[in-house]
């Protein structure tokens, strides 16, 4: 893991029904890794250990080049962090807000802070209960960008948005990350918006990493398998994922997809199979809903 | 940093603040006319620094924000400092201005053997019972939530007065009985020889001691605390 902004090793955290186990991972500078899972696998849990705002039993957290840990206020200083829930003072305004939070970063931009909040076209002077949950969710981000952080953590910032909320958000990311060089750690259950702009993704599901690779590398080497009930058998499915059986044929999903192929053919001779192009959302529910990772 | 805590806990209360101190003068002048002047300190100045506090505490409750001030480059001490800063501030503010109303309006009251004291040096005393009070409060807030401490603040309170009451009462009857120990004799001999004034000093720093000494805990409460578990 070298080159690396943000380096996870062996991160493990427990509670009493649920823990992280050895979780690792890394993010290059200037990427973005794409952090997905069902609800409840542990993708906040570890991004709050990554910020040092809970604590965790084991393991070995650096931004930067500085341990989270031991040098937790320094850390913070390269980190914009948005999270699913905005917290502001309800009754102050967006650039009392602005103004208060600005004060603790060494980098602090206010201009910069100034024009996002014109493009994103959120009134300086109204207060944060008459905002919208889209309008705080930009305004988080407004904040997370203007000391221009490092490194940008997003823990599931489009959840509870409408999908031109969400969009009008992806695009408003997109043309941020043109114009600087941070790198992203964008959390989210919701695989289509990874898709559109993670460079890496790593998959997390019960506290465990299931999968950590660069984007394309996933999608091109992961494909769904199809054939005729017919030709299932035990052996067949030995090497494919998440399979489902239907009324006409079965699937499963494999990124061996040529070892498949010669265990396939060595099996059934005359038959058929077709392969398919998966997508991350089909890819996370197969590995965890019905594959090996998800009993 | 901290002092950018310290004028937050002032700012999201500026509204509330002005109708306290106005209602506080209000009544202070109102106790005045009606020559209960002493009942101004309790109904007056203790809501005023009670509702600081509170309002502070419940403002963090209500928007969560302490999960957003944790997020940021500053220490969980120095969140802790800030409050009982902006406290700190607040009740000397209040006392300043109860200090005041003390001398002119209280003129001398009546201490107890024979005694009197200046209406602004009572209004010192007090101050340093409500900061002890405080001393209490805060490191229940800090470990438990404003809504949990401020549940269990009543009755604390209550059982305070009751307590200092009480044992006031135990002490001065089994100091005329001559029942207690030579020791206990001897210091509350000296504590009585000594000026009101002095007095009121020991007090007083009695009283930052305690301030003091529960910031540090609050410190350990605060540090502790999972904000974000469910």
């Amino acid at each position: 893991m070298e080159d690396m902004l943000l380096k996870v090793e062996g991160l493990c955290k427990k509670y009493s029904k649920f823990s992280l186990e050895k979780i690792s991972f890394g993010i290059p500078k200037g990427y973005i890794m794409g952090f997905v899972g069902q609800n409840g696998a542990g993708k906040s849990t570890t991004i709050k250990c990554i910020i040092d705002l809970i604590p965790y039993e084991s393991g070995n957290i650096q931004v930067a080049g500085l341990d989270s840990k031991r040098n937790s206020v320094e850390v913070k200083q390269h980190i914009g962090y948005v999270s699913e829930e905005q917290y502001f003072y309800e009754e102050m305004t967006a650039e009392w807000t602005g103004g208060f939070i600005g004060g603790f970063y060494s980098n602090w931009d206010k201009a910069y802070f100034d024009k996002l909040l014109c493009d994103f076209n959120i009134d300086r002077k109204k207060k944060i209960r008459e905002l919208s949950k889209g309008m705080k969710t930009k305004l988080s981000l407004a904040l997370a960008f203007a000391h221009r952080p490092q490194l940008l953590i997003l823990d599931e910032p489009t959840s509870g948005l409408d999908p031109v909320a969400r969009s009008e958000l992806l695009e408003i990311l997109s043309d941020m990350l043109q114009n600087g060089d941070c790198s992203i750690l964008f959390s989210s259950h919701i695989t289509s918006d990874i898709e559109k702009i993670a460079d890496y993704v790593t998959i997390i599901n019960k506290g465990k990493i299931i999968l950590s690779e660069q984007k394309d590398d996933i999608l091109n080497n992961w494909k769904v398998i199809k054939a005729e009930n017919g030709l299932y058998s035990e052996e067949v499915c030995k090497g494919l994922i998440g399979i489902k059986k239907g009324e006409l044929g079965f699937s499963g999903i494999t990124d061996k997809v040529e070892h498949f192929s010669e265990q396939f053919r060595r099996i059934n001779p005359k038959g058929k199979f077709k392969t398919e192009k998966v997508n991350l959302d089909e890819l996370l529910v197969r590995l965890v809903k019905e594959g090996e990772y998800g009993a | 940093m901290v002092l950018k805590l310290v004028l937050k806990d002032f700012a999201v209360q500026r509204n509330i603040l002005k109708r306290y101190l106005a209602s506080s003068v209000i009544l202070a002048v109102l106790f005045w006319i009606l020559g209960m002047k002493e009942f101004a300190l309790g109904m007056a100045m203790f809501p005023v620094i009670y509702g600081f506090l509170n309002g502070a505490l419940y403002a963090d409750e209500k928007n969560n924000t302490l999960r957003t001030l944790v997020c940021l480059p500053v220490r969980k001490e120095q969140i802790v400092y800030a409050r009982y800063i902006s406290v700190f501030i607040m009740t000397a503010i209040v006392t300043a201005i109860f200090f005041i109303y003390g001398m002119v309006a209280m003129g001398e009251i009546p201490a107890g053997g024979g005694a009197s004291l200046n209406g602004g040096i009572f209004v010192i005393l007090m101050s340093s019972v409500f900061m002890i009070m405080i001393s209490i409060y805060l490191p229940l807030a800090f470990k438990l939530g404003y809504i949990k401490a401020a549940g269990i603040n009543r009755f604390v309170m209550i059982a305070f007065f009751g307590a200092v009451s009480a044992f006031g009462v135990l002490i001065g009857n089994i100091y005329e009985t001559g029942k207690l120990p030579l020791a206990v004799t001897d210091a509350v001999n000296r504590l009585s020889q000594l000026s009101a004034p002095l007095l009121l000093l020991l007090l007083f720093c009695a009283s930052m001691l305690i301030y003091f000494v529960s910031m540090k805990l609050s410190v350990r409460f605060f540090k502790a605390r999972d904000l974000f578990a469910n």
